[in-house]
């Protein structure tokens, strides 16, 4: 109790000295940098909900339409409509991903800690993760079916995934700014519009005979976005000039 | 030759961007003034028949600023503007000369010599996408001095441009405003210095003032200070004073200010210039108030 | 005008997007015309030949046997000679479609009045099926009495081909319209170059009608450039020397009661297809009128060419849907849609699709234009 009384009195008494050099001590001061956890925490954030939206919308009207409201049911139609949406799912990604040159930040992003390879592919991987979930369950409700085994539903829905992301990829690498929303977007209805129109000749397209050719093609397109992919993480270089541009 | 502005207000959701602007322009070059957010491109937008106001009327010679009529005398540089980047910089002025109605063999001598007025004569069969900023102002200049306009409204013309091609703008801009209405807006002070005969400040969407360089700096006239302070007493001078300048000098501090009364024993008064003006009007409110207690 | 109409189509074609889509269109046709023929046919399960000679064998079968009809010698002859013979495989694809609709039906044991019987049959099994009213099922049965019985037969493989391809390749048609006319308004705005247009003279009135004839003019123009290879294609392949069979002996014509020749029903569904790829057009440039980015209204467009596509088959029972969905410009480019067995009521008269909904299309067409005309002129430039 003394000692409180005595400490309030000498505040009286004596008044603290003005802090001296203080610009330099905050500027040296060792801030806590954020985690990996949390940078993927924050970029997660980022995301527009409008493309979790637009992704969960897209892939349960298309098993709406696949089960329920085609009335004369052939055996693939669920299969038809889901292949059809993928397209849609994958523009999604990648638009969304590399939203920084669409709207002039990649400069800015690049010359930020976590640079723009990260940030890319962490979007990527978030959005790509919730897409690999969607096409599971696209999987197991085809395979249900009986139609086709879970083997042949996968690589039906994911040849055209794949070759949309592989597509638009490339746009993002070769165009820049605003324009390349258009062009993914185009790409993309261009895949789901033929998958749409390929309704009459799905007995022949899905012909068992004909696997192995989509067995080729999607390795292909594997090995062609295992490559984008890397040149994102090594070669940054070359995508990032167009990312650069302001117009 | 008048362009009538009479009481023209713009209203966005919360802001009034421009408020109750009445005025009337003849020949002459007329400078813009006015922080960001003034309210100056709404106020050029509207001037051109692209921004519709929500009250009031501008009338070019009796004629309403939507009639074709008005848009034929119009010349107009936008702030920011688009161009299609496959075009040649000769394609983008043959464009807009057909845009403006000018017949073709008319068009090509004209844009040719445009483009040997703002320097790009080398560049006349290049794609516009692989100019610098600079030259698209440039292209962007050139194109609004097509069809020889009456009216001639420039939004920020000399951005992006170097000093030596700012000063041959400004030399263009002073010929051309013997017999035509010119209007452009700038941040860059001594552009409207050099070439506006008529300076207009507008603040938060209102014409505040306007005159003649000689008139408008009037106000502040003999109240702009220079001095020589210790570092120590710089503080109380920001304080008390209106500081426009500050420059750290061996072991003192150089300081240009506006002050009532002499700031200082050794405080020279000076010439008030417009970037003065500029400075002792787009403060905040409550600090001139101060200041002039 | 000219001068502006020409900068609108340059525009056009300077654009990637534009050379890229007119380039797989152009491929997909020319694929479309050939898919017929590619590969081997198989029969209970073993190959039996490529599909080309199969193709040239029927082709060939079938033009020796143009100017004869279907009457009581053909049939016996049909039905001794047997499904294998070329020149009777298509009338055994007439009585499958036959069997489907009324149960079995064999040519073998049938006559030529057993033919058109089962038919009268079928189409009144179709009738019910499609829930038809009194009056429109007395309509087809009086258009069905103008054919002239026995039917002429011939090579109709080509027109069979055609109509049952023409309808997908308008789709892809009319998205490759989209592409190309989607940016013709929405760039000028996301491309700021909308306040140098709208501030010139003639940035409100002349270039608003030239981006109007041009939008129009390319979509006419490309559909007939597209279609136009398509049947130069098809007539090498299939030939087409059966123009003037009556529709009902090839298998896109067999469930109709309309009484014309196979080559009037290609003039009726090409003129459909240019009424819908106008329309289409005129969609796209009013979308791209009233949007801020070319994205969204390809967007738009992409749904509003697509969507038709999926709901047809899911819109047959509901009959006010289905008469909605089938008047889409993407519907009306198939050669059936357009002569479907729905007919629009108007008094006591009836009107096929492909008369009433072209005259649909130019009530809609002259408003949006204005429209059009509306929005970009008074387009406030704000950012």
């Amino acid at each position: 109790m003394m000692r409180f009384s005595m400490k309030k009195e000498m505040k009286q008494l004596y008044q603290a000295p003005l802090p001296e050099k203080k610009e330099e001590f905050l500027r040296e001061f060792p801030y806590p940098r954020a985690g990996w956890r949390e940078t993927i925490a924050v970029q997660l954030s980022y995301v527009r909900k409008s493309v979790w939206f637009a992704s969960l919308l897209s892939a349960v009207s298309a098993l709406l339409l696949g089960e329920k409201l085609l009335w004369d049911g052939t055996d693939y139609d669920l299969l038809w409509s889901l292949s059809a949406v993928m397209p849609v799912l994958a523009v999604l990604v990648v638009t969304e991903a590399f939203r920084s040159g669409t709207y002039g930040m990649a400069e800015l992003e690049m010359a930020a800690k976590h640079n723009l390879s990260q940030v890319l592919l962490i979007r990527m991987g978030a959005i790509g993760t919730v897409d690999f979930f969607l096409i599971i369950a696209g999987i197991l409700f085809v395979s249900q079916s009986g139609t086709v085994g879970m083997l042949r539903a996968a690589v039906y829905l994911l040849v055209p995934y794949l070759c949309t992301c592989v597509l638009t990829l490339q746009i993002e690498k070769g165009r820049n700014g605003r324009e390349t929303t258009w062009y993914c977007g185009v790409c993309g209805c261009s895949i789901c519009g033929v998958s749409i129109l390929s309704r009459g000749v799905q007995e022949i397209i899905y012909d068992r005979g004909k696997f192995y050719l989509w067995m080729i093609v999607f390795f292909v397109l594997t090995l062609f976005l295992i490559r984008q992919i890397w040149q994102i993480r090594h070669k940054m270089e070359e995508w990032k000039w167009n990312l650069y541009s302001t117009e | 030759m008048e362009l009538v502005f009479n009481r023209v207000t713009k209203q966005y959701k919360n802001k009034r961007a421009v408020e109750q602007i009445s005025m009337t322009l003849t020949k002459g070059v007329y400078g813009l003034l006015g922080a960001n957010g003034a309210g100056k491109t709404t106020l050029m937008r509207m001037m051109c028949g692209v921004l519709k106001p929500d009250s009031g009327e501008i009338l070019y010679d009796g004629i309403k600023v939507e009639e074709e009529k008005y848009r034929d005398i119009l010349g107009y540089l936008p702030q920011e503007f688009g161009y299609y980047p496959d075009f040649t910089a000769m394609d983008f002025l043959m464009y807009l000369a057909s845009l403006k109605g000018i017949p073709k063999k008319q068009a090509k001598e004209r844009s040719e010599r445009l483009l040997n007025l703002v320097g790009l004569e080398q560049m006349k069969g290049q794609k516009i996408k692989i100019f610098s900023g600079g030259m698209k102002q440039r292209l962007g200049i050139a194109q609004s001095l097509l069809n020889d306009p009456k009216v001639l409204v420039l939004d920020e013309p000399t951005a992006g441009l170097d000093p030596k091609e700012r000063v041959k703008f400004r030399n263009l801009i002073s010929k051309l405003g013997s017999d035509r209405i010119v209007i452009l807006s700038t941040h860059i002070v001594s552009d409207i210095e050099h070439i506006a005969d008529v300076i207009l400040l507008m603040k938060d969407g209102r014409m505040i003032h306007g005159g003649s360089l000689e008139e408008i700096v009037k106000v502040i006239e003999g109240n702009v200070w220079e001095c020589r302070v210790e570092d120590h007493l710089v503080e109380k001078f920001v304080e008390d004073c209106l500081v426009l300048n500050i420059r750290q000098e061996k072991g003192k501090t150089f300081l240009r200010l506006i002050c009532k009364k002499k700031p200082l024993e050794t405080a020279v008064n000076v010439t008030a210039a417009l970037e003065d003006l500029y400075l002792y009007y787009f403060n905040d409110k409550e600090e001139i108030g101060r200041k002039e207690e | 005008m000219r001068e502006l109409i020409k900068y609108e189509y340059k525009k056009i074609f300077q654009r990637r997007s534009t050379w890229i889509s007119l380039i797989v269109a152009v491929m997909w046709i020319l694929f479309s015309g050939i898919s017929g023929v590619l590969g081997d046919y198989y029969v209970d399960g073993e190959k039996a030949g490529s599909r080309l000679s199969k193709v040239r064998k029927e082709r060939a079968a079938l033009e020796e046997m143009t100017g004869q009809k279907l009457d009581e010698a053909f049939f016996r002859e049909a039905g001794n000679q047997g499904r294998e013979q070329e020149k009777y495989s298509q009338l055994y694809v007439l009585y499958a479609m036959m069997a489907g609709q009324i149960g079995e039906v064999e040519l073998e044991k049938s006559n030529e009045m057993d033919f058109y019987e089962y038919r009268s049959q079928m189409l009144e099994k179709i009738f019910q099926k499609e829930k038809l009213s009194a009056g429109e099922a007395a309509f087809h049965r009086k258009e069905g009495e103008q054919v002239k019985i026995p039917y002429d037969y011939g090579n109709m493989l080509g027109f069979d081909q055609y109509f049952r391809i023409q309808g997908t390749n308008g789709a892809i048609l009319a998205f490759v319209i989209a592409i190309c006319l989607a940016p013709i308004f929405s760039l000028e705005y996301s491309s700021h170059m909308d306040s140098l247009i709208l501030s010139s003279r003639f940035g409100k009135n002349k270039v608003i009608q030239a981006k109007l004839i041009t939008g129009i003019s390319f979509s006419l123009l490309f559909t007939l450039l597209l279609f136009g290879i398509f049947f130069l294609e098809i007539k090498g392949v299939y030939g087409l020397s059966g123009w003037n069979l009556p529709v009902q002996v090839s298998a896109s014509g067999f469930y109709l009661s309309i009484p014309i020749n196979l080559l009037e029903m290609l003039v009726i569904s090409t003129a459909c297809c240019l009424a819908a790829s106008c329309m289409t057009a005129v969609f796209v440039m009013f979308c791209s009128s009233r949007m801020n980015t070319p994205f969204g209204v390809i967007i738009i467009s992409f749904i509003f060419i697509f969507l038709p596509e999926i709901l047809i088959l899911a819109v047959a029972e509901y009959r006010s849907l289905f008469m909605i969905v089938n008047s889409m410009p993407t519907s009306m480019m198939h050669a059936n849609g357009v002569m479907a067995d729905q007919l629009f009521a108007v008094g006591n008269h009836y009107f096929y699709f492909f008369q009433f909904v072209p005259v649909v299309y130019v009530l809609l067409i002259l408003p949006l234009t204005m429209w059009i005309r509306r929005s970009f002129r008074n387009h406030q430039i704000i950012s």
